[in-house]
């Protein structure tokens, strides 16, 4: 009880102190507010009693009939449309640019290379070493002894040393033969 | 004997469809300014506070043929109002993402510049002293002190018993006390806004 009344009486000096503060003035509000204010709570319920009353009345705007149905279709065509306006068939600029430089700049190599290379066969000058080079001995050979006539005995003579290949491998002992390998 | 229709017959007139408009129309002249500087005292922007007067109202209407009439009429509107007003802060405090000390700061700011607030320099510390205060002590405050209520009332509204809502009374008023004091050796007053 003690304590209680302890309490009672700093309550008390706490809200002196307060109340002898200079307060002037604080919250208002604007004129002729609460005659507006019930008459806008009334207002509100009794349209909500008019609806809630009459669930047919329908308050607000309305569509045309079959609106939503056709409307997914409208905006697709729309969304289309402006996708269409949008893509560039050949990208930025700068990237089609950049394209057409490569574009010329590859022709011009071309170009060069493909006008250095070309030469008649009688432009080309070959050596005896390059010939030497390109050819064996076994080629040398035989083209020489066919440019002087003798393809048909040359043909003659691969078939006989076959022939004779084969009759010697009968003959010969099968270990000469790895021997001779 | 007063010849002014009681709250109670009020309540029994709303009960019946042909008188239930002018029943409420009654309780509403009767309670709308009163509804009002309580929840603006929360709320503390006067179009803040009107969109949760109307709440309150229309809640009234839809919840009124439900009341038991275990309180008194007043109680039970002004715990509706209050219940508005605190979950209107909450709404406000969820979309700002902040806590509600940052929500109460903001709301001392804004009264600076709200065109509804013609307070002086005194009343602008008094007020944001108060919005200083944690919530439960903020709604115990305004209610004692501005509306004089008495802790039973309160403790019908706010749920809250007799004991923890004097000492909660008690935190208030001292801690408001040491900010006004704070505020005198640092300022003037007396002059008008």
């Amino acid at each position: 009880m003690g304590a209680l009344t302890s309490m009672d009486q700093e309550i008390k000096n706490s809200e002196e102190f307060i109340r002898a503060f200079p307060v002037e003035g604080g919250f208002n509000e604007p004129v002729n507010y609460f005659e507006e204010l019930d008459a806008d709570i009334l207002l509100e319920i009794r349209l909500r009693e008019l609806i809630s009353k009459n669930e047919n009345i329908e308050i607000g705007f309305e569509v045309p009939g079959s609106y939503f149905e056709t409307l997914t279709e409208k905006i697709q065509g729309k969304v289309e449309e402006k996708g269409a306006k949008k893509i560039a068939l050949f990208g930025p600029y700068w990237l089609s640019k950049l394209t057409g430089i490569a574009a010329i700049f590859i022709m011009l190599v071309g170009l060069v290379f493909f006008r250095s290379e070309p030469k008649s066969i009688s432009e080309i000058k070959l050596t005896e070493e390059d010939i030497a080079n390109e050819l064996s001995l076994g080629d040398l050979n035989a083209v020489l002894l066919c440019d002087a006539g003798w393809c048909n005995e040359l043909e003659g003579l691969g078939q006989t040393n076959k022939k004779n290949s084969e009759i010697w491998i009968e003959e010969t002992d099968l270990e000469l033969i790895i021997e001779e390998l | 004997m007063s010849s002014e229709i009681s709250d109670k017959e009020l309540i029994q007139q709303f009960r019946l469809a042909s008188l239930k408009q002018r029943a409420f129309e009654q309780l509403l002249k009767r309670y709308s300014r009163k509804i009002y500087w309580q929840v603006r005292r929360i709320v503390i922007s006067h179009d803040d506070a009107d969109d949760v007067v109307q709440n309150t109202f229309i809640k009234v209407w839809e919840k009124l043929e439900d009341f038991r009439e275990d309180s008194q009429f007043y109680t039970w509107l002004y715990r509706v109002a209050t219940n508005e007003a605190l979950a209107f802060l909450q709404k406000k405090k969820a979309d700002r993402n902040i806590s509600m000390e940052e929500l109460q700061e903001s709301l001392g700011e804004q009264l600076v510049a709200d065109a509804y607030f013609n307070g002086n320099q005194a009343s602008l510390i008094l007020q944001k002293a108060i919005l200083s205060l944690p919530e439960k002590q903020r709604l115990v405050f305004n209610m004692k002190y501005f509306d004089n209520m008495k802790y039973d009332e309160m403790e019908a509204v706010l749920g809250t018993s007799v004991g923890a809502l004097k000492a909660s009374y008690h935190h208030a008023v001292k801690k408001i006390e040491l900010i006004v004091k704070e505020s005198l050796n640092h300022s003037n007053f007396g002059s008008s806004n």
